[in-house]
């Protein structure tokens, strides 16, 4: 197997992988759990493309932040999804069915996009076009001082007081469509489903792990309230000062 | 008052208020900034359709912070009107019939960049125009920051947020009081209007808001190191690993 050039290379990390954490079989879904400064993180690798990881780290987010109070971030490759949260997401053995379970898959779709930033970014796009934005010529002035508003700011007024409002269907339904290939994603979900499921904890941060990690774009969401995890770290903080 | 959070500044006992509001109790004074009422108008008189619901309840909310405080006195620290075009009959209108629904109290007006343009306010509103870094106490009244001689500076202006570090590897921005050696920033009382980051300094404090309630952030604030976000903590220990930007 390892007479190319290309999976010599590779060898070594590869050899990391088994040792630290495990090289998953083709029959196999490896689950990867690791706790830092940062958080509990689990890894999940099911090798279905970025496209389809967007759509299962959300999914993702938004069950487990159905069970405590907790916040997430994502993060995704073509190999897997990582999941940061502040508090430890599910046993082990909760996680398949979890992750894996089809019922309800649509409502839990539909329910973890309102949470997360992929709709407020195709949003960007939709209000570009519909000219609710101008991002200016180079070298000239943007825009006249009195219409700044961001497509943020725009996406967020047109969700909290007039959700109906067709750009914003718009930006929501081309986030579906484009973006969660929502049959693909059943469909990934069902293989993954007959998969075994192998769950490693890990000392440290395995090579599959490590682009997970240090990727730049993640998403986040949330069943805590922003106030409630201000105060959670506050007291940790108090803690911290009281210990020291 | 719930949700507030005590301050002491410039040796006045001040609370930041979840309605985006400061209460000044020796003087039964309520400080905002930047209402900038008259936006959303602004921008549908420019064909953008956006409703005037946020002024609603931007309203809703002054009436709230006014009536949890039995304040006498309301303090704009500038941008009361957003730009002339935004001057729409229906703007007007709600504007005069929340004065009319607080007709005891006081009400101020440190005139901002934007009502220079916007003009002036409506006699019916019977708002007193303070003149430009108005004295009072230890506080100079400013729409913009700056120093003042021998006060401390109360201003608006900067619609600043707080980049918070809430852990798990996520940021979150918020609207907050940005307290610095010569002067404090209001956040912007509107909401219609977009914030920008404050650049903390080691002897800031931030005060944010969120979920209906103020909180002394300034250990968990995000530190912008060019493109993305540091925290400041593990920035002072010298380990941490970047953040992300919002």
């Amino acid at each position: 197997m390892f007479d190319s050039p290309e999976m010599q290379s590779v060898a070594p990390l590869l050899n990391v992988q088994k040792r630290w954490s495990r090289i998953p079989a083709v029959n196999e879904l490896l689950i990867e759990r690791w706790r830092s400064r940062e958080g509990h993180h689990l890894f999940v690798y099911p090798f279905a493309g970025r496209l389809v990881h967007e759509g299962l780290a959300a999914l993702w987010a938004y069950r487990l932040s159905r069970r405590i109070p907790n916040t997430f971030s994502m993060s995704v490759n073509d190999y897997g999804v990582e999941l940061l949260s502040a508090h430890d997401a599910a046993l082990d053995s909760d996680l398949p069915d979890l992750l894996l379970g089809t019922r309800d898959l649509a409502a839990d779709l539909a329910a973890s996009l309102n949470n997360v930033e992929m709709a407020r970014r195709q949003f960007r796009e939709v209000a570009r076009i519909a000219g609710l934005v101008f991002e200016g010529y180079g070298g000239q002035r943007k825009t006249a001082k009195q219409l700044q508003a961001s497509s943020g700011l725009l996406y967020d007024v047109f969700s909290n007081y007039d959700p109906a409002n067709l750009l914003l269907v718009q930006a929501r339904r081309e986030v579906l469509e484009r973006q969660l290939e929502s049959s693909r994603l059943k469909r990934t979900l069902e293989n993954l489903a007959a998969a075994n499921v192998a769950i490693q904890h890990l000392a440290r941060p395995a090579p599959l792990a490590f682009p997970l990690l240090v990727d730049r774009l993640r998403d986040r969401l949330s069943s805590e309230t922003l106030s409630q995890r201000i105060e959670r770290m506050t007291a940790q903080l108090e803690k911290e000062a009281g210990q020291v | 008052m719930t949700g507030a959070h005590r301050i002491t500044i410039a040796g006045e006992d001040l609370q930041l208020l979840p309605q985006k509001a400061l209460w000044w109790p020796a003087r039964r004074s309520l400080l905002i900034s930047d209402t900038h009422f008259g936006k959303t108008a602004t921008f549908r008189q420019h064909g953008i359709p956006v409703s005037d619901h946020t002024l609603e309840e931007d309203l809703a909310r002054l009436s709230d912070a006014v009536h949890s405080t039995t304040a006498d006195r309301l303090v704009i620290l500038g941008d009361l009107l957003h730009a002339r075009r935004g001057r729409s009959p229906e703007t007007l209108a709600r504007v005069t019939h929340w004065r009319e629904e607080h007709s005891s109290l006081h009400v101020e007006l440190i005139r901002g960049n934007h009502d220079r343009s916007a003009g002036p306010p409506l006699d019916d509103w019977r708002i007193a125009i303070l003149s430009d870094a108005h004295r009072e106490g230890p506080f100079a009244f400013c729409h913009a920051p700056g120093e003042v001689e021998g006060a401390y500076v109360l201003c608006g202006h900067l619609h600043p947020k707080a980049i918070v570090n809430l852990g798990a590897g996520t940021l979150s921005k918020l609207p907050c009081l940005w307290i610095r050696p010569r002067w404090a920033v209001l956040p912007a009382f509107g909401s219609f209007i977009d914030s920008a980051p404050v650049a903390p300094e080691a002897d800031d404090r931030v005060l944010a808001i969120a979920d209906g309630q103020a909180h002394d952030v300034t250990p968990f604030l995000a530190v912008r190191r060019g493109r993305r976000f540091t925290s400041a903590a593990s920035k002072a220990a010298g380990t941490g690993r970047p953040g992300t930007t919002a």
